[in-house]
């Protein structure tokens, strides 16, 4: 690669883009000019949102105590208030007449009705009155003007005893903001009043306050002013930045290569002697400029005007947070995490625009791109998002985590996790480069022509064109297929009461749900389903040869699986279920039904799928690896569970390397078999069981439940029979061909140098 | 200059499926000679250029650009040829002048050689009052001289004309079809694609008669006359693409009905 033609490259992209005016507005005008205009229409509406006093009917005013302590004047009395709330409380008063008591029926006010109900203190009551009685009441409300009604049952001056016999009921609408207010307001009048009775009750009878109130907690916050505007600066700038680095990474993006199609540009350069990956990195480098220029003018622009804006209502007299003006470190920072976070998003946006048309098409392409990228955003924003090993590892919430630590001033804990951020964002960084150089490479993407589309066309080219094998976009689709149904089937299906129910529930599951659509989708869309499936002769020793790796690896899976564990321990109602599962077990009419259930059928049903069908379709993309993972991460992803799906991707990944290299589907369904069973057997017996024998002993100890569990000796031995076994392994078999498969070629794929002529 | 050896293209098609746009073409064009590719829209002219030009790969056959090959040597191909088609649009956002430097340093020339290059063909083509207009206020004429500039401005041996003239004013066209005739004399391979009868008669020393991505006849204006006994370059271009179309049509009804016979059995 000539870094002279990047560089060229970069320059007239970068020229190109600033003579732009739609990419100017969105990185200089949009920053500079729209956020303080924003910024003073927000005042100016500040200055119409302002709180409104609340109209509240007081019906059985007469029933309150006499001594007039509560209402004055015909107004609450202003001690019962909250300062601030004086002016805010209109009342109006009336008696609990005859037409009142009709309508609300006193049975259901006395008080009675209070012992029914223990929440009755300072709480809507809705008990006792109908959905009809509501709508009446809602009306009364309406049609007298009023935000809530409060009723004062009769003889409640008599009974405020401190027995707890009687009770005021607020009728307010909660759905209307002004009626949930003042419902809120006079809670806080009547429990005022209450604590004078209380006060009052007591010193009657002669009892200290102290008696019921023996202590009293003080919540002292050690937090300077500083640290708490650090909290609230860490949550807000790394999401600002991080949104407007992707938003200013996609439109030059999306004009740097479906504008550039659409212009017929693209042609021109790809005819100069610059090579693909040189037009990608000189275009990668102006949309990460792009990028990071658009985050950090955003940034500027909206911290000083949002600063400006929470002054200005400061002096208006607005109840606003003091946030004070960002740490200065924190921009830093900022700059230093936006470089990788802009590579990666400029590379993506890159690789997808370079897959449209049209600019037009191309914008489509934002709402995916944004819909993956927010939930990373807004993981570190939830309460109780840490920065660990397990957030670490996510791609953007770990990068933000660190961030949040380093305008925390948690150096240390940042830098304790620095190397895993940086490496996860490095290799999304580079695993994205390149997929955007090879849709450079790929002239069915840069030249891709309308077509027009339709479903019967659509259908009809799939089957016309079906080869022995499925394609590489079947497999995908194979891939999502079977990762929506078990999203539904996640959702429909209850929680088994018995193993009966679980075995129907698992049958269902790998039968009708995984293996039904497999196998129709061979049947449909390939010539040759077996074959599309994997059922393709090999050497009769990789069968052998794969249980003895399933059984010798397990210890390397069952040490990763710890490992796991660790770093994202399981929640509370998991390991629920988990005993849940291990009620089931025991509901078992045999072990082989657990072996049936638990090994047996996910290894017909899951190879069939994941190392079947979909590897075969993945491989026609002509990369091992690509295929390999791609299809794990499937086979991942349908176990549900985070932790589930990150050792089953591991498995996964074995499993899928063990069936490239034979070419066959046969033995990893043997190792999956045995992985399995061995797993289960482990779980299900106990090592009283096993210690009367010294082979046993050696390779295994008692766990904590009993369980065997693998020592030292014996993990070191069976990993040194299992890799050598994986060795061996290798050298008996040979990658498969997945170069450009055509029907002529039918007979050379999947044949390994081993299989039998 | 240019040896085309059997070179195929096929295109994934959703209607089509398998969508031949290039059958076996095979040509040679020699320096000092214009070759004329000449058929109707959708005969595989332009996926012949753009493979010439490394921007297309052939699914089978080779094409050998002054001794390198298009699909093993891409970058050193693109050295040796300037491509200009209709497609190859100018950017809006630069100047005739930075257009035709970019493209110059792009090729690896150093600033001395590039300036008197660029100052030579602007004064050539008389396109000085091109140097500080933006490619979007160009007419379709002044682009298409700021490509040709940008396409021979490393004085590359070999130039590739894909419809050069398509869309252009009579007095436009004239005047390129005179550049490209002088850039033959000068001693350059030319490659000219086109519809256009006259044109082909009047400026090609050789000549490919193309029909859905197969060669029909190939050869000097004069030897393709005596070999077809036509006078008229038109009518002889009307009588291949017709009798082409029939025998396509007529090799399509012999598998239609093979495939029925074979459907139906005996």
């Amino acid at each position: 690669m000539k870094w002279r033609n990047v560089k060229l490259i970069f320059h007239r992209e970068l020229r190109d883009q600033l003579r732009d005016r739609r990419t100017l507005f969105t990185i200089a005008v949009l920053p500079l000019l729209m956020y303080p205009l924003l910024g003073m229409a927000f005042l100016q509406m500040a200055n119409f949102s302002k709180e409104y006093p609340s109209r509240i009917q007081i019906v059985g005013v007469e029933n309150l105590p006499q001594d007039g302590s509560l209402i004055v004047d015909n107004t609450i009395n202003e001690d019962f208030l909250v300062p601030t709330q004086r002016q805010l409380v209109q009342i109006q008063t009336e008696a609990l007449d005859k037409e009142w008591l009709e309508f609300l029926q006193p049975d259901r006010l006395d008080s009675n009705s209070a012992d029914k109900n223990p929440n009755v203190n300072g709480k809507l009551i809705n008990d006792g009155f109908s959905s009809a009685d509501q709508t009446q009441l809602q009306k009364v409300l309406v049609r007298r003007g009023v935000d809530c009604l409060v009723v004062v049952p009769k003889g409640f001056a008599q009974e405020i005893d401190g027995q707890l016999k009687t009770q005021v009921h607020i009728f307010s609408r909660a759905s209307n903001d002004k009626s949930r207010i003042a419902a809120s307001r006079m809670e806080s009048v009547f429990g005022r009043y209450r604590d004078k009775l209380v006060t009052a009750n007591l010193r009657k009878k002669e009892i200290s306050s102290v008696e019921i109130q023996p202590f009293r907690v003080a919540n002292i916050d050690l937090s300077t002013e500083d640290s708490k505007r650090a909290a609230i600066w860490s949550r807000v700038l790394p999401f600002v930045v991080f949104i407007w680095a992707l938003t200013g990474a996609f439109y030059p993006a999306i004009d740097l290569c479906a504008g550039e199609k659409e212009r017929g540009t693209l042609e021109t350069l790809l005819s100069s002697p610059a090579t693909r990956t040189e037009i990608v990195w000189g275009k990668l480098f102006t949309v990460i400029a792009f990028s990071m220029g658009t985050s950090l003018l955003n940034l500027f622009s909206m911290s000083f005007t949002g600063l400006f804006v929470i002054n200005s209502m400061a002096r208006m007299g607005a109840d606003t947070l003091d946030l004070g003006v960002p740490p200065f470190y924190a921009f830093g920072w900022l700059v230093v995490a936006l470089i990788p976070l802009a590579a990666l998003f400029s590379a993506t946006s890159l690789a997808i625009a370079s897959f449209a048309r049209s600019s037009k098409e191309g914008q489509y392409y934002l709402m995916p791109i944004l819909m993956i990228s927010l939930p990373l955003m807004m993981l570190p924003l939830m309460p109780g998002a840490e920065l660990d090993l397990g957030t670490s590892l996510i791609p953007i919430s770990g990068l933000m985590l660190v961030l949040r630590s380093l305008i925390e001033n948690r150096f240390t804990e940042a830098m304790q996790f620095a190397a895993p951020v940086l490496g996860v964002t490095l290799c999304c960084c580079l695993l994205v480069i390149q997929w955007a150089v090879r849709q450079f490479n790929n002239e069915d993407v840069l030249f891709r022509d309308s077509e027009r589309f339709g479903i019967g066309v659509f259908f009809r080219s799939l089957v016309r064109e079906r080869g022995s094998m499925p394609t590489f976009l079947e497999g995908v689709f194979c891939g999502v297929l079977l990762l929506v149904i078990r999203f539904f089937t996640t959702l429909v299906a209850k929680e088994p009461g018995s193993f009966h129910e679980f075995a129907r529930q698992t049958l269902v599951l790998h039968i009708g749900l995984i293996m039904g659509p497999v196998l129709l989708m061979a049947v449909v869309l390939t010539t040759r389903p077996l074959k599309a499936l994997g059922f393709s002769k090999t050497r009769w020793m990789t069968l052998p040869m794969a249980i003895l790796m399933a059984v010798s690896l397990h210890p390397i899976v069952t040490g990763f699986r710890e490992l796991v564990l660790k770093v994202y321990p399981l929640q509370a109602n998991t390991a629920a279920l988990e005993q849940m599962m291990e009620t089931i077990f025991t509901g078992a009419p045999h072990f082989l039904f657990i072996i049936l259930l638990f090994a047996l059928l996910p290894a017909i049903s899951e190879e069939l799928a994941f190392r079947g069908f979909i590897l075969n379709g993945l491989r026609q993309a002509g990369d091992r690896w690509t295929a390999i993972l791609l299809s794990s991460l499937f086979f991942g992803a349908t176990h549900g569970l985070l932790q589930q799906s990150i050792i089953a991707f591991f498995t996964g990944t074995l499993i899928g390397f063990v069936s490239f290299q034979a070419g066959s589907i046969l033995p990893a369904m043997c190792y999956h078999f045995s992985h399995n069973a061995l797993t289960v057997s482990l779980s299900q017996v106990r090592m009283a069981d096993l210690s009367g024998s010294a082979f046993w002993r050696f390779f295994f100890q008692a766990d904590a439940g009993g369980h065997p569990s693998y020592t030292l000796g014996g993990y070191f031995l069976l990993s040194a029979i299992g890799v050598g076994a994986f060795i061996w392994f290798y050298r008996l078999t040979e990658p498969a061909s997945v170069a450009e498969h055509s029907p002529a070629d039918d007979k050379l794929a999947l044949e390994p140098k081993g299989s039998p002529a | 200059m240019i040896h085309v050896r059997r070179l195929t293209k096929v295109y994934k098609d959703l209607h089509l499926g398998d969508f031949v746009a290039l059958n076996q073409l095979s040509f040679d064009a020699l320096a000092g000679q214009i070759y004329g590719l000449l058929g109707p829209n959708g005969a595989g002219k332009t996926t012949a250029l753009r493979i010439l030009s490394t921007v297309l790969s052939p699914t089978h056959g080779t094409a050998i650009i002054n001794g390198l090959d298009v699909t093993k040597n891409p970058e050193e191909v693109r050295q040796q040829i300037g491509f200009v088609s209709t497609n190859t649009a100018v950017y809006d956002r630069m100047t005739g002048w930075e257009m035709v430097e970019y493209f110059g340093r792009l090729n690896g020339m150093d600033d001395e050689r590039l300036t008197d290059q660029m100052e030579f063909i602007f004064e050539r083509f008389q396109m000085k009052n091109l140097k500080d207009v933006l490619g979007s206020k160009m007419s379709t004429g002044m682009k298409q001289k700021v490509s040709i500039a940008r396409a021979m401005i490393h004085d590359p041996p070999v130039l590739i004309f894909d419809e050069a003239t398509s869309g252009l004013d009579v007095m436009v066209a004239r005047e390129v079809l005179k550049t490209i005739a002088q850039l033959r004399d000068q001693g350059k391979c030319i490659i000219f694609s086109t519809h256009i009868m006259r044109e082909a008669e009047k400026l090609c020393d050789r000549i490919g008669v193309v029909n859905k991505g197969k060669l029909l006849a190939e050869g000097s204006k004069r030897d393709l006359m005596e070999e077809f006994q036509e006078d008229d370059l038109e009518e002889l271009f009307f009588r291949l693409i017709e009798q082409h179309e029939k025998s396509a049509a007529s090799l399509n009804g012999v598998e239609g009905q093979s495939n029925m016979e074979g459907v139906h059995g005996s």
